[in-house]
């Protein structure tokens, strides 16, 4: 037991850092360093506000009594989480346009800007959280008295009953006090509030600290592991609730996992952190793993507490209570006050994240309509609305939180947490049909969701408060028992005879059934107003529309001085001026008021959507424009337009890349044809010159021989000797052109047969010894002992060693002209390469491109007037190829020249 | 099939599979007085099915986000100034 004055201090302390960590980051953000707070972490840890001390405490609680089904309100959000790509992205993405403020604000808006259904939604809000609220309060209270081992509420008898000594009442004065200070600190035109965030995410890690502590010191403190703390199952009869199920425990699954996945976008306050506050898209993919990896730690952490509770503590010990009394129990105080702290996290979020959604929902949706009704209001000052909505804000947070002690004090004494909860859940499932319908249902009508609303609502209460209004003597209890009037079929637990339910089932069931029935039978036979059409359309095709400002199609007109004081009163003097100044600058009118163009009116509208909700913003817009609803109509045929058009253009868009792909190619195509076709123009042009130089000598000749009579014998046998000589250049170069014409048509169908290569090389070397000992030209052999088995033609192979032989030969001038035939080891284990190395004057690097090309010789002057064809390098070449190897140029430089021969080894 | 395709399959696949197997006819199954582990097995197999569903939706939910031309993030359109706190 703790000194209850210490435990106030650390609360006092943890809630002022709190506090300080909200201020903090609003600085911040107003200066536009807030980029932690705009992560997805924070996002994710935000979205967390889910578990309030229903999970801390209750969960615990609700596994001791009822087994695993704890788990359904995490696996809940988990899949609805999952799913996000379908529901919630469309939400963020429809809320980001339409500047959406709260959940009333998004079904007001989806169904035509109505006043009424955000009215509504607003009531039926403020009396489903009542009981959530005092759950809060129940839990902290009770945990405070037990670290503090003051008297629980309720007290016994012949204890005072005095309102003031209820530890319950003070803290509920804290934290509204804390909450009005916290969160309506100021009104701007933006939907989002930063430092709540931020102090909501940082709690979220602590609440996950601290009962993993908790967990921890359970599972090894109090017991040895996993496998002790699971052994004691048979002294624990009761603990086989958390080992299988129970026989019938399918309807509660199945209706619990609904409720909670449905709790992820229904309930105020999850649709404030999660759509509202959403600053991007892209954060709910991170979300949509990370905030089911925290669901899964905090159930993971639940198990251990419970089973730990059961063995080790006292039979008569709250459940509910556990994770304070287990290390309370054990002489661990300050290891409790962490769990209060983790618990005091808990409960604090949840209350201040739903208070601010709720007094937002009432600002906007219950008092500005009814200000607006006022005289006072038709013509506003500046400055009148925003210092009015902010005294509204506060006040209806204290309104809420004095309603939730009410519930508190006069219900909850003898529920467990976790029913209120489900209670709750239930009542909030009621926006659903509405909500979900909303967005993909564009026939969806008003008439429809209202009636939906209220007879779901109504079932409701009468199916799941008024049993628990009856038990706690508030009401005649004979209703319950006999009916109202004493009609059986009407009774609250089993209505329509349907008895022997379970009442959370039997609750959800008739309330959800009787909303979704008359949403969808309503909605088929009225018809849609021109501005819910339009809504419509805007909302469930929000995927498919670029224009996201469709109201800038309005054909309205206004003044703008009218526009100017408008936004004056709504959202302060000085906001009003920047606004239209800024807007004045990006029309090109420096000093000037803006021109009312439709698009600034719409721009207006927005703005102060974001502080007073949609409906109520539309209502003070359309006081002062004119010549709105006859153009919706219009508006409307051009959105449908708009949609063709969009996906028309996107087609076309596809079809003109392909186009330019395919045109691409052709142009690849295109130059590779003109390539080819300028060599073959090349080689035509080459071969017809190489043929002509011989034709044209042995025409000259022979014209001199026929028409000179005067030429004697030597001359003419000398004469006859060169026409012999170009003939028979000629007839070699034509067998040259034959034959690898034949090689590259793959006509060359020579016989292979095994050799060692070796063999073929020194062959060709003893052919060359005579050209090379005239030229007094080296060759070494360096070929080795390894034999070297190939397949080939060998006198093909040895034509290629000659022709680089004799080029070898021919084209070195150095001082000691050699030639290196060496074998080197190949890369590649399949193949052998033998080397032609020279140590001649290299080949330059701009005659190496084309050196196998058909009669490209010219890289030296002196080669032109030695013998060959020009054609040699590219038969050896094309020798190679055929053979399965290859012939290239491995390197060449002043210090030489060497050619790489390679070949395929004979298997 | 593209992968735009694929990854919107695989999107709505995941959540629908983790709903089926997550619902009380599956549950049964390991609902048995036995351990695994030192822990009973029901509680090993929600908690594994629990763990392959978050990793398999981080796997989709980053294919989803990364896709060559996904929908830009409406951050501040040209005309939505903000006017800043009074």
């Amino acid at each position: 037991m703790l000194n209850s004055g210490l435990i106030v201090t650390v609360a006092g302390l943890y809630l002022s850092g709190l506090f300080l960590l909200a201020w903090y980051t609003e600085r911040r953000v107003e200066r536009g360093a807030g980029r932690f707070v705009d992560s997805s972490l924070s996002y994710t840890l935000s979205l967390a506000v889910y578990c309030s001390s229903w999970t801390f405490y209750g969960a615990v609680g609700s596994a001791v009594r009822n087994g695993l089904e704890f788990l359904t309100i995490y696996i809940g959000p988990t899949l609805m989480l999952m799913a996000w790509w379908f529901l919630l992205r469309k939400l963020v993405r429809i809320s980001k346009t339409q500047r959406i403020t709260s959940i009333a604000d998004f079904i007001s808006a989806r169904y035509g800007k109505s006043a009424w259904l955000s009215a509504l939604v607003t009531l039926i809000a403020m009396v489903v959280v009542m009981p959530y609220i005092a759950l809060q309060l129940k839990a902290i209270t009770a945990s405070f008295n037990v670290l503090s081992d003051q008297p629980d509420f309720p007290p016994g008898p012949g204890e005072p009953h005095d309102l003031f000594s209820d530890s319950g009442l003070w803290i509920t004065i804290c934290m509204a006090a804390f909450v009005a200070l916290f969160g309506t600190r100021n009104l701007g035109a933006d939907v989002r509030h930063p430092g709540v965030v931020a102090a909501i995410a940082f709690e979220s890690i602590i609440k996950l600290l601290s009962l993993g502590a908790i967990a921890v010191f359970a599972l090894y403190g109090l017991n040895d592991g996993v496998r002790d703390m699971f052994s004691h199952v048979d002294q624990f009869p009761d603990l086989q609730r958390l080992y299988v199920f129970s026989a019938d425990f399918e309807p509660r699954w199945i209706a619990t996992t609904f409720l909670a996945a449905a709790a992820m976008v229904c309930l105020p306050r999850q649709f404030q952190v999660a759509v509202v506050e959403n600053s991007d898209e892209r954060h709910l993919a991170t979300a949509s793993w990370l905030f089911p990896l925290y669901m899964l730690l905090i159930s993971l952490f639940v198990i251990p507490v419970a089973v730990t509770g059961v063995t080790h503590l006292p039979p008569d010990f709250n459940p509910d209570l556990y994770v304070l009394t287990l290390p309370l129990h054990f002489d661990q105080p300050y290891l409790a006050l962490l769990a209060f702290i983790g618990g005091l996290s808990a409960g604090t979020s949840m209350v201040i994240m739903a208070s601010i959604a709720l007094s937002i929902m009432i600002s906007n949706h219950l008092v500005t309509p009814l200000l607006l009704r006022l005289p006072r209001f038709s013509q506003p000052g500046p400055g009148d609305f925003s210092g009015m909505l902010l005294t509204v804000r506060r006040l209806s947070i204290a309104a809420i939180l004095i309603l939730g002690y009410i519930y508190y004090r006069a219900i909850t004494s003898t529920n467990p947490l976790a029913s209120i909860g489900l209670v709750s859940f239930t009542g909030f499932a009621q926006f659903l049909p509405a909500l979900v319908g909303g967005i993909f249902w564009r026939d969806g009508t008003k008439a429809g969701a209202t009636t939906g609303l209220i007879a779901g609502f109504i079932i409701w209460c009468y199916t799941l408060l008024v049993p628990n209004f009856a038990n706690a003597g508030l009401l005649v209890a004979g209703i319950v028992a006999d009916g109202p009037w004493d009609i059986a079929m009407l009774k609250p637990n089993a209505l329509f005879g349907l008895s022997g339910w379970d009442r959370l089932v039997h609750g959800l069931f008739w309330s959800l059934s009787f909303n979704i029935l008359l949403y969808v039978t309503v909605s088929l036979f009225t018809g849609q107003s021109a501005m819910e059409r339009l809504q419509s359309a805007v909302f469930v095709d929000i995927f498919e529309r670029n224009t996201a400002n469709v109201d800038d199609a309005l054909q309205r007109s206004a003044q703008t001085g009218d526009l100017f004081r408008l936004t004056q009163s709504v959202l302060g003097g000085e906001t009003a001026y920047r606004m239209f100044r800024d807007y004045a600058r990006r029309q090109g009118r420096k000093d000037h008021l803006p021109v009312p163009d439709p698009a600034l009116i719409a721009y207006v509208e927005r703005q102060l959507a974001s502080t007073v909700g949609a409906a109520s913003a539309r209502t003070l817009v359309s006081r002062i424009v004119t010549g709105e609803t006859i153009t919706v109509e219009s508006v409307i045929a051009i959105l449908d337009e708009a949609k063709e058009a969009i996906r028309h253009s996107r087609e076309l868009e596809q079809k003109s890349l392909e186009l330019e792909e395919t045109a691409e190619k052709l142009r690849h195509a295109n130059d590779q044809l003109r390539r080819l076709d300028m060599q073959k123009d090349d080689f035509l042009s080459r071969v017809s010159h190489e043929l002509r130089t011989p034709m044209t000598s042995i025409r000259s000749f022979a014209e001199i021989l026929v028409d000179d009579d005067r030429i004697g014998s030597d001359q003419s046998r000398r004469f006859l000797g060169i026409i012999q000589n170009e003939s028979q250049r000629l007839t070699r170069l034509l067998d040259e052109i034959l034959d690898i014409s034949r090689m590259e048509s793959g006509g060359a169908d020579w016989s292979l047969v095994a050799a060692d290569a070796r063999d073929i090389a020194r062959q060709s070397i003893a052919l060359m010894m005579g050209q090379a000992g005239e030229q007094q030209h080296r060759l070494v052999d360096r070929l080795g002992e390894q034999p070297m088995l190939v397949h080939v033609a060998p006198d093909r192979l040895q034509q290629v060693f000659v022709n680089l032989l004799s080029n070898a030969i021919k084209y070195n001038t150095q001082a000691d002209p050699t030639t290196w035939i060496e074998t080197v080891d190949c890369a590649d284990p399949a193949y052998i390469e033998i080397h032609v190395r020279d140590n001649g004057p290299g080949i330059p690097p701009e005659d190496q491109e084309m050196l196998f090309a058909k009669f490209a010789r010219g890289w030296n002057a002196q080669a032109r007037s030695q013998e060959g064809s020009g054609l040699g390098l590219a038969i050896s070449r094309q020798i190679m190829l055929q053979l399965g190897g290859s012939l290239t140029l491995a390197g060449s430089g002043p210090e030489g020249s060497t050619f790489a021969i390679r070949l395929q080894k004979a298997p | 099939m593209s992968p735009r395709r694929r990854n919107r399959i695989f999107a709505l696949l995941l959540p629908v599979a983790g709903l089926i197997l997550f619902m009380p006819p599956y549950l049964r199954i390991p609902s048995r007085a036995e351990h695994l582990f030192g822990m009973p097995v029901l509680h090993v197999y929600i908690f594994l099915l629990w763990l392959i569903a978050v990793v398999l939706t981080a796997i989709v939910s980053r294919r989803l986000i990364r896709e060559p031309g996904a929908e830009p993030v409406e951050r501040r359109k040209a005309d939505e100034t903000d006017p800043g706190q009074p």
